[in-house]
């Protein structure tokens, strides 16, 4: 039976977050929206915050109990994240969910030794916040779901083996979330430069501090304005091989199988939650305005805008849940369809929603005193991160395409990329 | 050292609340519902002392079943065991009753020292914590705002306009806790998994001796909104001269103020 109705418990810690997120996360945005963006760190405003939510057991929800976290699911997580992301869309979604999903590859790839070394890292340190260093300058970020066994398509980062160590070299573009608050960065290597990317990307730990690892100039984006982002360069660092999480080269089926769901049900939660803080401030101006001698909501075009503005959030949570649920039984589909769906859908809602919110404020919606300049901008960013919407769509109907004979193997990122070249 | 916290479950103020047909109560439906915010306050009152007492924490509240949400919430912040005492007429008993029923709850239980809100957002009597220290006939201190413990006693300060009490009273005591006091934690998400496990009793008014018709000293007759505030008019005039004077006019013979 289908059951929408939360559990006690997470109706608990939905209230909490919402409670956290408004105490606690809105004076940091709005401490940030008014400072000199030159002259600070936004991960120094947020990590006293980060700190007393990782008290609260928000940084090891996914965290098995066995390894000092809370045991708790992908539903609890999208629950979360969309009371985070209805507050502030970039906390939420770089240093929260990026650090509470991450650990999934652990989870999934590691060998015990491994869980317990970076999973009680994790849960002993209440800034622990984790990185993704995956993208490259000079590499498209479709060339890794690039199914074509073309060695010279692919990350270039390349980690050489050294005894006991792998030595890694190259650079990460200036997307990489987190970067410079990141206690470890995940870091994609090839391993085989004579190999397809496929076959030859392995994921390394690489604590911050490691002699070689650099990061660079903060990226200024146009919205997630608290976030921080920026080129991670790697000068022949040394890790030791037990820091090589999974087979070597088998990255690939290991982020896709088990982790991808987890990453990014979040990512489309706090676009859920982003989406109706548009609808909430749209619906408040709405009835605080006036024309014509009524409030702005009596007029049909504004009603009908404020009501498909429900009917998109309604369907991107469901959505969301629906891929949480999945991810949850461990549903090999919740990887290969739902994920690219509920992410790019979210996606589309929340650039809807921040369209709408700025067309019923009118005038007002393009001032910069007013938040819809901040959704709309914070909306865009999700076009792009973790795969943009238009390669999640073709690997949906692809995967589809594949699993019904339409077409070659497993094709832009549809699936694990392991077999010839696509149609 | 048993300590005990007095909760009651409200309506959360951002709720649109209506007035019910019968004009004596709100309406109750698609209201969120939450714990008294002056409540939480005395949780983590609680919490505080019992952990420098070594004390085990009880919740206890009288209202309806959906009242143990609130209840639940104080053991996901941290209290030990909680006790509804179900409300068969959902709220509609003065803080007169309200308080005979809780003192007698509370003389079946140990208690050393009791937390109340200073008052409850809904009805806002600010007289449920006094009314059961009196029946109980043990020392209350209200509207605290700052609170030490000393051996077998407490000092607490109470803000009066323009000063400030310091009061002492031996154990056991009852207080009630004024914003202030100190910033209520949230619930963690280990205590809200443990909250489930921890007991949580349901009685009724009959399983504590007490009758159903308890009866009351004052009862609602009717509610009401406040009058909508009118716009502020705009006196014109060429001169401020010219509108001290239509301002004169209307105070003397249309307010009739002057």
């Amino acid at each position: 039976m289908v059951d929408f109705t939360l559990t006690d418990e997470q109706q608990m810690l939905q209230d909490t977050a919402r409670n956290f997120a408004l105490n606690e996360i809105k004076p940091v945005v709005d401490e940030i929206k008014i400072m000199d963006r030159t002259q600070f760190t936004p991960w120094d405003k947020v990590k006293p915050m980060y700190e007393k939510a990782s008290e609260l057991g928000f940084n090891k929800l996914l965290i098995p109990e066995e390894y000092g976290g809370m045991g708790m699911s992908c539903m609890d997580n999208v629950i979360l994240m969309e009371e985070l992301g209805a507050v502030d869309l970039t906390i939420a979604a770089s240093y929260f969910n990026v650090s509470i999903t991450s650990p999934v590859i652990i989870m999934h790839g590691g060998n015990e030794d491994q869980k317990k070394k970076w999973l009680g890292e994790i849960v002993s340190a209440n800034d622990y916040v984790l990185a993704s260093a995956s993208s490259e300058p000079d590499v498209a970020g479709a060339d890794s779901f690039c199914p074509f066994p073309d060695p010279r398509i692919g990350l270039k980062t390349f980690a050489r083996r050294d005894g006991d160590d792998y030595i890694i070299s190259g650079s990460k573009s200036a997307f990489s979330t987190n970067a410079g608050a990141a206690a470890t960065y995940f870091v994609m290597a090839r391993t085989d430069l004579s190999k397809p990317g496929f076959m030859s990307t392995s994921m390394f730990m690489v604590p911050a501090g490691t002699p070689g690892l650099k990061v660079g100039k903060k990226t200024e984006l146009i919205g997630w304005k608290t976030g921080m982002h920026a080129e991670v360069f790697l000068d022949e660092v040394r890790v030791p091989a037990s820091f090589r999480i999974g087979e070597e080269g088998a990255n690939s089926g290991l982020f896709f199988l088990k982790a991808l769901p987890f990453i990014a049900g979040g990512l489309a939660a706090c676009y859920v939650g982003m989406a109706r803080a548009a609808f909430e401030y749209a619906f408040e101006y709405a009835h605080q305005r006036e024309s014509w001698g009524m409030p702005i909501a009596n007029h049909q075009a504004v009603a009908m805008k404020l009501s498909d503005m429900v009917v998109d959030i309604e369907a991107a949570r469901l959505m969301v849940w629906k891929l949480a649920c999945a991810a949850d039984a461990g549903d090999p589909k919740a990887a290969a369809v739902m994920s690219p769906a509920a992410k790019t859908f979210a996606v589309d809602v929340a650039i809807r929603n921040a369209e709408r919110a700025l067309r019923i404020l009118g005038g007002y919606g393009v001032a910069q005193e007013y938040e819809t300049g901040k959704f709309l901008n914070d909306a865009w960013v999700g076009d792009s991160c973790d795969g943009t919407r238009d390669m999640l769509r073709l690997g949906i109907i692809n995967f589809i395409r594949q699993s019904r004979g339409k077409m070659g193997p497993p094709s832009m990122g549809g699936g694990p990329m392991d077999g010839p070249p696509g149609a | 050292m048993d300590v005990v916290v007095l909760v009651k479950q409200v309506p959360d103020t951002g709720s649109n609340l209506e007035i019910a047909e019968d004009k004596k109560n709100i309406q109750l439906d698609n209201i969120k519902w939450v714990m008294n915010p002056y409540d939480e306050i005395a949780v983590e009152a609680a919490l505080t002392f019992a952990k420098e007492k070594q004390g085990r924490v009880t919740v206890v509240s009288f209202g309806p079943l959906r009242s143990q949400d609130s209840v639940r919430t104080a053991l996901a912040m941290g209290a030990d065991k909680g006790i509804l005492i179900i409300d068969p007429e959902n709220c509609r008993y003065d803080p007169f009753t309200t308080a005979a029923v809780l003192s007698t709850a509370l003389q079946q239980i140990p208690c050393d020292i009791i937390f109340a809100g200073a008052r409850s957002v809904d009805f806002d009597n600010f007289q449920t914590g006094s009314a059961i220290a009196q029946n109980l006939g043990i020392p209350q201190i209200t509207q605290v705002t700052r609170l030490d413990i000393i051996e077998n006693a407490i000092v607490c300060h109470q803000i009066t306009e323009g000063g400030e009490l310091v009061k002492q009273c031996p154990l056991p005591a009852l207080v009630t806790c004024q914003r202030g006091l100190n910033e209520p934690r949230y619930p963690s998400l280990p205590g809200i998994m443990k909250a489930k496990k921890k007991p949580l009793e349901k009685k009724e008014l009959s399983e504590i001796g007490l009758d159903a018709e308890l009866g009351q000293k004052s009862k609602i007759i009717s509610l009401a909104f406040p009058e909508e505030r009118r716009a502020a008019r705009m006196i014109e005039g060429e001169t401020p001269q010219a509108c001290a004077s239509k301002l004169v006019d209307i105070l003397h013979n249309e307010v009739k103020a002057i």
